[in-house]
């Protein structure tokens, strides 16, 4: 399960965050000072307690939240300075923490928004999205607000993947869902990868996350406290006792 | 009979520059969830801008009196409102709702001023009279020409109907109704939700203008008067009854409002002694208001209520 490294390694650089400083309010910085690269080709988890600003560094990848100071450049063009929407036209697709779904518009128009401008690859990326998740086109024509917390997780995904991105941001894809569709997730986070995707993902099941991720960055009060490959996180007695402490189920904070 | 059908044809006519009206606003507020309440002066816009290129030369104004085709007016009514569309919608559709609210009706109210003030092309309170109505000059009777006119508000509502029915199934549609659920996460899957808000708020604009223009043109005469923000709330309750959201119920909603605010209208002429008719002409818009406010309570979706799932 655990991919190596070394294929990592010889990825190239996509992503490049820099001394980044952001948050909802200029005087009020929440992410502070983070500086990490993100390879081709990787699955790279962001661990830490809750509030440690998770949410917010990913958001301030695709432009959400304002970047006060430091940079974020993508396949070595600045995006800090850019709209989400022309961040999206990049080919950075995002799924969010919550209500990621419109729960009154259907589960086929909620695909639809997340294709973009390329109409012709339209019914060829609808395809794949309805084979790695045949819940939805059982469901296409019920609101998505009367899913279940499992296929709204999915419909989340399979929009972001209409986007045809090459890196996907997920905030939290295991929240709230029973262990075995939790598994199910991570397995899609990896068919997702495998299909060409390069994956950040924001996860509280440390131990199940970083056993498909090839790398983890522990936050934590807004700055960047290890950035190590997952084999080691996960063999590390210190990491062991704050994340996997008491089960899976437990949320560090 | 032919009181009565010239009646109906009247009050149809008159009910075809609501109906326009209300389509324009669907697209904004039922679709996108804009709440324009300036309506009233995109419709003037259009009502006088249409008066000044068909109309007249009057001899105390500076500007005016083109004495152009009608159809090129309307055109032109589309064009000018739409264009007063994008310079308001550039200021305040950043704003949050409720400023958008308030500041569409002051900008309303402002131009409502302008028209009452600036004489020398609008003739302030003496308004634009004797404009041109199309084939009034064929027919001499005014029942064959409104029985014309009635024709092409039929053809103009069934074009803006189809067109905006297409609008709204289109991918584009379905972005405007993810903006009404959730901005921020259509913003956060890569929309330009500024853009699209501008785009619908330019293009209902625009259709309200068309509906001033041919109520100037019908009516043949038109001052600050017409403008009054009672029209911004009949429009909105005409939407709200139909069934914001869906484009026939716009238009079922502007055809039963504006049925009732016209038959209060002629009960009260015949209740009331005329000493007190301005005083109860007060009535209709309670009337009016309890419609409202009963289907608010019971059927807040509306007559009809927006179909769930428009396919693409
Ligand atoms: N929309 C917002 N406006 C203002 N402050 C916010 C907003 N969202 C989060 N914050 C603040 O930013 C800080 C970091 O929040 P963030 O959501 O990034 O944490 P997180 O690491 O994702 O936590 P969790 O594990 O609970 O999701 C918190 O102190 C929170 O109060
Ligand atoms: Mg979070």
């Amino acid at each position: 399960m655990v991919s190596s490294f070394s294929n990592v390694n010889s990825g190239r650089e996509m992503l490049k965050v820099s001394n980044l400083v952001a948050g909802y309010r200029r005087d009020l910085p929440i992410v502070i000072d983070v500086s990490m690269e993100v390879y081709e080709g990787e699955i790279l988890t962001l661990l830490g307690p809750n509030g440690a600003g998770k949410s917010t560094l990913i958001k301030g990848i695709c432009g959400l939240v304002e970047v006060i100071s430091g940079n974020v450049v993508f396949q070595g063009v600045e995006i800090s300075n850019l709209e989400t929407y022309e961040i999206i036209e990049r080919r950075v697709a995002y799924v969010p923490q919550t209500q990621n779904v419109f729960a009154k518009l259907s589960v086929s128009h909620n695909l639809d928004l997340g294709a973009i401008s390329n109409v012709k690859a339209y019914e060829e990326r609808l395809e794949k999205v309805f084979m790695l998740f045949p819940d939805l086109w059982k469901f296409k024509d019920t609101s998505a607000g009367k899913l279940s917390g499992g296929q709204r997780q999915m419909l989340a995904l399979g929009r972001a993947l209409m986007a045809d991105p090459i890196l996907l941001l997920i905030d939290e894809p295991s929240a709230g869902l029973a262990p075995i569709l939790r598994n199910q997730v991570f397995q899609q986070v990896v068919e997702i990868r495998e299909s060409g995707v390069t994956v950040i993902m924001v996860e509280q099941n440390a131990r199940a996350a970083l056993s498909v991720s090839d790398r983890g960055i522990i936050l934590a009060n807004g700055r960047l406290r290890r950035v190590q490959n997952s084999k080691e996180l996960l063999e590390d007695p210190e990491i062991a006792e704050i994340y996997f402490g008491a089960g899976p189920t437990v949320r560090a904070s | 009979m032919i009181d009565i059908l010239s009646f109906l044809i009247f009050f149809f006519i008159v009910c075809s520059f609501y109906i326009i009206s209300s389509l324009g606003l669907n697209i904004q507020y039922g679709f996108t969830g804009m709440f324009n309440v300036g309506i009233a002066g995109f419709f003037a816009v259009g009502a006088y801008t249409s008066a000044i290129l068909t109309g007249p030369n009057y001899a105390d104004t500076i500007f005016g009196g083109f004495g152009l085709p009608i159809i090129l007016g309307w055109v032109c009514a589309i064009i000018v409102s739409g264009i007063a569309g994008l310079l308001v919608g550039l200021i305040t559709l950043k704003l949050r709702e409720d400023f958008l609210a308030i500041s569409t009706f002051g900008i309303a109210i402002s131009l409502q001023l302008v028209a009452l003030n600036v004489e020398s092309v609008t003739r302030g309170p003496n308004g634009l009279y004797a404009l041109p109505k199309p084939f009034a000059h064929i027919f001499d009777s005014p029942f064959v020409s409104n029985v014309c006119y009635l024709i092409i508000c039929i053809v103009v509502i069934t074009m803006i109907y189809y067109a905006l029915e297409r609008a709204v199934r289109s991918p584009w549609g379905r972005v405007l109704r993810s903006i009404r659920e959730d901005e921020v996460a259509a913003e956060a899957l890569g929309k330009n939700v500024f853009m699209y808000r501008l785009q619908a708020f330019i293009l209902g604009c625009g259709i309200m203008g068309l509906a001033g223009a041919m109520y100037a043109n019908f009516v043949r005469f038109i001052s600050p008067q017409d403008f009054l923000p009672i029209f911004t709330i009949q429009v909105y309750v005409m939407l709200i009854v139909g069934g914001k959201g869906n484009n026939l119920g716009a238009i079922v909603g502007a055809i039963v409002i504006w049925a009732l605010w016209s038959a209060s209208d002629s009960l009260i002429n015949f209740i009331v002694t005329p000493d007190f008719q301005t005083q109860a002409a007060a009535l209709r818009i309670i009337i009016v208001g309890m419609v409202l406010v009963l289907m608010l309570v019971f059927k807040p979706s509306g007559i009809l209520p927006e179909k769930k799932h428009v396919s693409g």
